[in-house]
């Protein structure tokens, strides 16, 4: 190599001999900090033992009684009907928060005026117990999976409608203009610039309220249902069978999570799709 | 800027047109179309119950009962708030570890757990404040760790040429550059607390406002019951907006 012209420099140590060229053992390739998000499930569950033990299953129920219950709970059928219940009435009541929820935050999102005067209100009702307005759903509109639905729905809409306002708000202004030296219509400026601009807060704000809807139904059925996860939790609490209501939480608990995770998988891809296509962020 | 001015004014009346909008339907829509008055009252009968409410004498066992509640949990949850933000904040590990757990803790059902701590410690106050505790703790804990994280380098730097111990360094300069978003947190833990402690007793209470709504809508008590309701959705709009004018006082103020 030394015979032709001297353009590049030879290290001073041969590149196998590098560390960067040594083998990573596999428990550094490993990010601890992913491993130790795992611990925390973990650390919950070794902390409920020994609550449960420290209290005595009196008053208390271990993980594995939970569980055990969970189990049976689907095994034997007293659990699947009500949790299929509750889990369809809260689809339902989503799907409407939903629609109304996007419609009602993009209206009051692209009309300044509006938006800015209805957010007050807005705030205001999602501050309250919304509970306590239930009774309200209950004497308008009966007892059955109307009122439950109807409820649902009022308590997943707030925080929706004002995520994909605030969306719409913090969107940079350069963009609706950028639409406009196109030429781009109404309609286009709306599907081709403001939703893809929008996307990140929207889906948060849908999972918001998915979480909220499903709340809601869960509250109403608890104060005045026949039927549903939430009745079936009063319902074993007022017999003491404490197994019962310790699973049907950790059931509900475990529905929420999931469909919970649904949407966080969706939020990463909207935000990996962002960085991949280069967009302009604020 | 002219028009933003004049803006400002028309949202100021057109909220005011809305809200009194509202309240005048509230009083002429249940004389106009509800005569079955078994589902809604006007306005003013909903005014004159709570009227009767103090006047009896009856509310204020339900309302010290719900405030101190509302106070306790709200204590508990700022105070551990800040205490548990604030360690997460100084131990990175620790916040990467538990940050996925405090995005998505909102989406936990926590009332489902009312009846497990029911179960528990019995029908008493425990419970209700518990959750109520449950439901207030992360939103502080949240803000806290942001509002932390947003303390920019040149603060550090100062600490350091001033060199201030760890306890001065806080309270002359951290805390003062995170005070807005922990006062957010803040906020956000009186409107939860409030929120926590109504549904719980709305649920199932030995007593309390929400405990009372329950009580009157079971009983078929349909102008008790949307007192009791109007009366909760005052108090909290009332205490909601002294807290957000605390908070725009004591900012403008520093």
């Amino acid at each position: 190599m030394a015979n032709h012209e001297q353009t590049t420099v030879d290290p001073p140590v041969d590149e196998r001999a590098t560390v960067a060229a040594r083998p990573v053992p596999v428990w550094r390739k490993v990010r601890l900090d992913r491993l130790g998000a795992l611990v925390v499930p973990v650390i919950v569950f070794i902390a409920w033992q020994l609550a449960a033990m420290a209290v005595g299953d009196v008053a208390m129920v271990t993980p594995a009684a939970t569980v055990a219950a969970l189990i049976d709970g689907f095994t034997s059928g007293w659990l699947t009907p009500s949790l299929a219940i509750t889990v369809r009435v809260a689809a339902i009541a989503f799907a409407v928060a939903a629609v109304l929820g996007l419609w009602a935050g993009f209206v009051l999102g692209l009309g300044r005026f509006w938006g800015t005067v209805m957010e007050g209100p807005l705030l205001w009702v999602y501050s309250i117990p919304k509970v306590t307005l239930f009774p309200i759903f209950l004497l308008f509109l009966g007892l059955g999976d109307r009122s439950q639905v109807a409820f649902g729905a009022f308590h997943g809409f707030f925080p929706l409608t004002l995520f994909v306002l605030n969306g719409i708000k913090a969107m940079s202004p350069v963009y609706v203009k950028v639409g406009r030296v196109y030429g781009l219509g109404r309609w286009k400026t709306f599907s081709r610039v403001v939703v893809p601009a929008t996307l990140p807060s929207t889906v948060t704000g849908l999972r918001y309220c998915f979480s909220l809807a499903f709340l809601g139904v869960i509250l109403g059925e608890m104060f005045a249902a026949r039927q549903g996860a939430g009745h079936l939790l009063i319902q074993a609490m007022g017999l003491r069978q404490l197994e019962r209501v310790f699973a049907i939480a950790l059931a509900l608990v475990l529905v929420a999570l999931l469909v919970n995770a649904l949407f966080i998988v969706a939020e990463r891809t909207v935000a990996a799709r962002r960085g991949q296509t280069g967009a302009v962020t604020s | 800027m002219n028009r933003l001015a004049t803006r400002k004014h028309g949202v100021g009346t057109a909220r005011l047109f809305i809200v009194v909008g509202f309240l005048v339907l509230l009083e002429i829509g249940p004389r106009v179309w509800g005569s079955n008055s078994l589902a809604i009252v006007p306005l003013s009968v909903m005014v004159l119950q709570i009227v009767e409410f103090f006047s009896t004498g009856v509310i204020w066992r339900h309302l010290t009962a719900t405030g101190s509640m509302v106070l306790t949990a709200f204590l508990l949850a700022t105070t551990s708030g800040l205490a548990i933000g604030y360690a997460l904040w100084r131990n990175r590990r620790l916040s990467r570890m538990l940050n996925p757990y405090l995005t998505s803790y909102y989406a936990l059902p926590v009332f489902a757990f009312y009846p497990a701590l029911i179960g528990i410690f019995g029908v008493n106050r425990v419970p209700i404040i518990l959750i109520a505790w449950a439901w207030a703790v992360v939103a502080v804990i949240v803000n806290t760790v942001t509002g932390f994280s947003k303390i920019k380098d040149s603060h550090h730097k100062l600490t350091r040429v001033y060199r201030l111990n760890r306890w001065q360094a806080f309270r002359r300069v951290q805390f003062p550059a995170a005070a807005p978003f922990i006062f957010n947190g803040i906020k956000l833990a009186v409107t939860y607390s409030i929120i926590g402690v109504v549904a719980s007793e709305f649920i199932l209470a030995p007593e309390g406002l929400g405990w009372l709504v329950s009580f009157h809508y079971n009983n078929f008590g349909v102008s008790e019951m949307y007192g009791a309701i109007l009366l909760i959705v005052v108090l909290t709009m009332t205490i909601t907006t002294l807290v957000s004018a605390a908070e725009h006082r004591i900012r403008t103020a520093g």
